[in-house]
């Protein structure tokens, strides 16, 4: 037990006691360049700003900010615009203040708010309200078993059964197949418009369902062959082309656009949003897609229209000299929690054999301290009043402290020498 | 027939390694008192609770009722009655839910033994016994030791923190019990007085031994106690006894020489006289047990 | 003989059981009322989009108590077992000792059971008046580790109360804290589901601990 709690007190401890800032770069594509924009602060709390081409090779370095915002005019168009220095036409485009307003299309998603117990309830929202405004939802949506819904009356707990039964037959006609693997809404009145919900069902169809005027719209996503959806976000961009981005078994991302509901994929390396963190940040010339997770960080950029690569870096976080001590010291670390996701459960991770030379160093002190391998002090007694010196039956069973804490190091180590005297 | 307790070969040590006693041997036959009599620190508590089993000796055996300490079972617990050190009992309990509590386990329970005691003492019954003054506290355990109507009581220095009053109404009540009803006592103390009227045999433990083990009897008729006048000596104020191996604790009382000894007083006239003393001057002074005591494991 | 233990249990630990039922119940009132505000204010819609949305359960200040309370309860059983050593005399006693201290450790398991299911049954009552079942159980399964975190702060307690030494104590206390961080360290809704069966077992293996500190009594280690 107390091997358990040390197994994952003393790495966290451990961690808590050498606290370092990760960095990472920030990466951006330009249209006007063409190339990578990298940023990162660096250790002056200056930013490092260089350019890079298409291969990651190294353009020009040691930009300054005012360089930086004439490359990226889709982020920086204020500060362009305050300085006279927006550009009419990029690459051919006419770029205007609201042209790129209009293009923005952002999206994050991070395993903690997928990776976790939800209930299974859908708020629902009115998507055509009689009045201008979005209002909070109502009402929600449970799916039996057999695939009928039910919408409760979410001020009286009640079931409203006309409701109920239009929109369970629209899940009929649709094809829906029951439970509903995933679905992703953003419900909040505070926004332009309301898509509704992307829905997968649990053969890995999409579907898009949202109510308008109280009836459902249910449309399948015709999916191309052997594509399954895993997950997918709506998008409720300004620019409402893109309905949503979805992204298959496989980890292959895809843009859902009108007209028509077209599958469309992004040249990117795959993706996992169950374990990595995406970020999706879309304007007028370009797509960048940053998928992140512990080891570092996946930065994709392509063509706005064509969806085409332009792109892709790949930043490894460098394991510093307090993880690689780490790898020294301990020979496995318990953890109960993790950043990605939002489930409790004991995880047995960075196993190393490293420590096996620290677990060795310590078994030997197990083993040469008294107590251990050596007759007790009770025995040493009964030695003292003249019983007759007798090998002790428990000695191999004292040798099993050593044995252990050569395989578990530090976490046994601390408690057998705590208990040896009992 | 066989001994109530039998204790063969003991040995124990304290946590921090000094030696209480080695091969402590001694048997409790069914019908006696035996006093396990020594200072503060000689183990008597210790031995209580070997023999109890809240406590693993380095070496040893021992049996109560033939069974071994270390397995017994619960009807063989069920024959014992346990006073533990400084009367402790179930305090949060009161006089009638402490009765009813352990009237449950002991089929040869005696309500009425317990309340007659009880009735004697000025509290209600709902009073709870940690609202009792010390002496009203150690009444209540000896009526619950009584109810019990044990075959064997184990009583662990019952005169601590009792006034002379208690000590000898405990001590009246527990002899006339035990002599009426064949009883057998194991019990520990420091304050040797009230033993006297109350054991039949001893056994004296100092530090790291025993100094004697038999009965009060032989004990009183073979132990003495002498005083030697200053005058019968060589050189006033000098000890030329205490090389002897027959001598115990000698100690000068003014001008008087003390000291103790199992040898009866012609042998030590005869020891006196081949060292040249006078053997006129000695004296055989009586003793009670408590002097004996003293006699034996000294005054400090 | 069973039920003269019980009675001598019950004796020790009713008062500290009426308290802590009552302050259960008082808490799980005020946060049955903190809900009830919401609704009265805002409407019962604003409570499910707060739960479903915002990952509430509305019962943090549930939390802790059932800790609290296994740990008094096991204080108020075992702390006048240990003063003056009075365990000698319940050890004395003509009833096998394994059973014994089984049912020294099942009334507690017991009486903190009565207390959990009335504060979660309060609980569960009232947001069943205004939530749909999955709400309802999804605010029981999150607040269940909390409850097995008082099974295992009231059985800690006893071994740390049965046991003789203090070195000893203080080491089981300090494994008794870690445990409580690992279950208190993740606090989305229903994120130890998953766990729940190891918990559950670790609660069943932890029933062994007072056993470990009263046989370590009995062989003298004591302070």
């Amino acid at each position: 037990m107390a091997i358990t709690v040390l197994s994952w007190f003393l790495p966290w401890l451990y961690s808590l006691l050498t606290p370092e800032a990760k960095r990472e770069p920030y990466m951006a594509w330009s249209p006007v360049s063409n190339s990578w924009v990298w940023s990162m602060i660096g250790d002056d709390n200056r930013p490092i700003i260089k350019t890079l081409n298409s291969a990651n090779e190294s353009l020009a370095e040691g930009l300054t900010r005012e360089q930086r915002d004439s490359l990226l005019p889709q982020t920086y168009y204020r500060d362009l615009m305050a300085r006279e220095q927006l550009p009419d036409t990029i690459q051919g485009q006419e770029v205007t203040v609201p042209a790129l307003k209009h293009s923005e299309v952002i999206l994050t998603s991070s395993p903690r708010d997928i990776v976790k117990v939800q209930p299974d309830l859908y708020l629902i929202m009115e998507s055509m309200p009689l009045r201008a405004d979005l209002e909070d939802p109502k009402e929600a949506m449970r799916m039996l078993n057999d695939g009928r819904v039910e919408f409760i009356t979410m001020a009286t707990g009640e079931v409203n059964p006309q409701r109920s039964q239009r929109f369970s037959e629209a899940f009929r006609i649709a094809g829906f197949v029951p439970p509903i693997h995933d679905a992703n809404a953003d419900i909040t009145a505070r926004k332009q418009r309301d898509d509704g919900y992307m829905l997968i069902d649990s053969e890995g169809q999409l579907f898009h369902f949202k109510q308008q005027a109280g009836r459902p719209y249910l449309t399948r996503v015709k999916l191309p062959e052997g594509v399954h959806a895993d997950k997918a976000y709506i998008l409720e961009a300004m620019d409402p082309t893109h309905v949503a981005f979805m992204v298959d078994t496989e980890g292959n991302s895809y843009f859902i656009d009108i007209p028509g509901y077209q599958v469309r994929q992004l040249e990117i390396p795959r993706v996992d949003p169950r374990s990595q963190r995406i970020t999706l940040m879309g304007n007028l010339f370009n797509i960048v897609v940053r998928a992140q997770d512990a080891s570092g960080s996946q930065w994709s950029a392509v063509d706005s229209r064509s969806l085409k690569r332009l792109g892709c870096y790949f930043y490894h976080n460098e394991k510093s000299t307090v993880d690689k001590a780490q790898a020294w010291i301990f020979p496995y670390i318990l953890t109960f929690a993790s950043t990605s996701d939002s489930l409790a459960y004991p995880r047995y991770s960075h196993w190393s054999w490293r420590a096996l030379f620290l677990n060795l160093i310590l078994a030997l002190i197990l083993l040469f301290t008294e107590g251990f391998g050596r007759p007790s002090r009770a025995a040493r007694e009964s030695q003292l009043l003249d019983e007759p010196t007798q090998l002790r039956p428990g000695a191999a069973h004292q040798l099993l402290p050593v044995v252990i804490t050569l395989f578990l190091g530090l976490y046994s180590f601390i408690p057998f020498l705590l208990c040896r005297n009992r | 027939m066989q001994p109530v307790i039998s204790v063969k070969n003991l040995t124990q040590r304290y946590p921090g390694g000094r030696l209480i006693y080695e091969n402590l041997s001694f048997d409790v036959p069914q019908g006696r008192i035996l006093g396990l009599l020594g200072k503060n620190g000689t183990g008597k508590t210790t031995t209580i609770n070997i023999l109890m089993g809240y406590l693993k000796p380095l070496a040893g055996e021992c049996r109560i009722f033939g069974q071994d300490i270390t397995s017994l079972t619960p009807a063989t617990r069920a024959r014992i009655a346990l006073l533990i050190e400084g009367h402790v009992q179930y305090a949060f309990m009161t006089i009638s839910q402490i009765e009813r509590f352990y009237s449950k386990f002991y089929p040869k329970w005696n309500r009425d033994a317990y309340y007659e005691l009880m009735s004697r003492l000025k509290v209600t019954p709902n009073q709870k016994i940690s609202s009792m003054s010390c002496g009203q506290r150690s009444q209540v355990a000896l009526g619950l030791i009584l109810a019990q109507n044990a075959d064997l009581l184990v009583l662990d220095d019952f005169s601590l923190g009792l006034d002379p009053g208690y000590r000898r109404l405990f001590v009246d009540y527990l002899k006339e019990y035990v002599s009426a009803e064949d009883k057998t006592v194991f019990m520990t103390s420091h304050i040797i007085q009230d033993m006297e009227r109350l054991i039949d045999d001893c056994i004296i433990l100092d530090y790291g031994k025993i100094l004697t083990q038999k009965p009060v009897a032989e004990l009183m008729s073979t132990f003495h106690c002498y005083h030697l006048e200053d005058g019968s000596r060589p050189v006033p104020g000098s000890t030329p006894l205490v090389d002897s191996k027959e001598i115990i604790n000698p100690s000068m009382l003014g001008s008087t020489l003390e000291f103790f000894s199992f040898t009866p007083k012609e042998e030590i006239a005869q020891i006196l006289k081949a060292k040249h003393l006078n053997p006129s001057e000695l004296k055989e002074i009586p003793m009670t047990l408590e002097d004996a005591f003293i006699g034996l494991t000294g005054k400090y | 003989m069973t039920q003269a233990i019980l009675y001598k249990e019950w004796l020790k630990t009713r008062k500290a059981f009426w308290v802590s039922l009552a302050a259960a119940l008082m808490l799980a009132a005020y946060a049955c009322l903190a809900i009830q505000r919401i609704v009265v204010g805002k409407g019962v819609e604003h409570v499910w989009l707060i739960m479903l949305l915002k990952d509430q359960t509305f019962l943090d200040i549930l939390k802790y108590v059932p800790l609290a309370i296994g740990v008094a309860l096991g204080v108020a059983q075992m702390a006048p077992e240990m003063s003056h050593k009075r365990l000698k005399l319940t050890l004395h006693l003509p009833y096998p000792t394994n059973r014994l201290i089984l049912w020294m450790i099942l009334l507690g398991v017991i009486e903190l059971s009565i207390i959990w299911a009335f504060t979660a049954g309060a609980v569960a009552i009232y947001q069943s008046t205004i939530l749909p079942h999955e709400l309802v159980s999804r605010c029981f399964i999150t607040s269940l580790p909390w409850y097995l975190a008082g099974y295992i702060a009231y059985l800690f307690t006893a071994s740390v109360c049965l046991e003789g030494r203090w070195a000893m104590r203080i080491i089981i206390a300090l494994v008794a804290m870690g445990i409580a961080c690992v279950l208190f360290m993740q606090p989305a809704p229903e994120a130890y589901w998953g766990a729940m069966g190891a918990l559950i077992l670790l609660v069943i293996i932890l029933l062994a601990l007072p056993y470990r500190s009263v046989y370590r009594f009995k062989e003298g280690l004591q302070d």
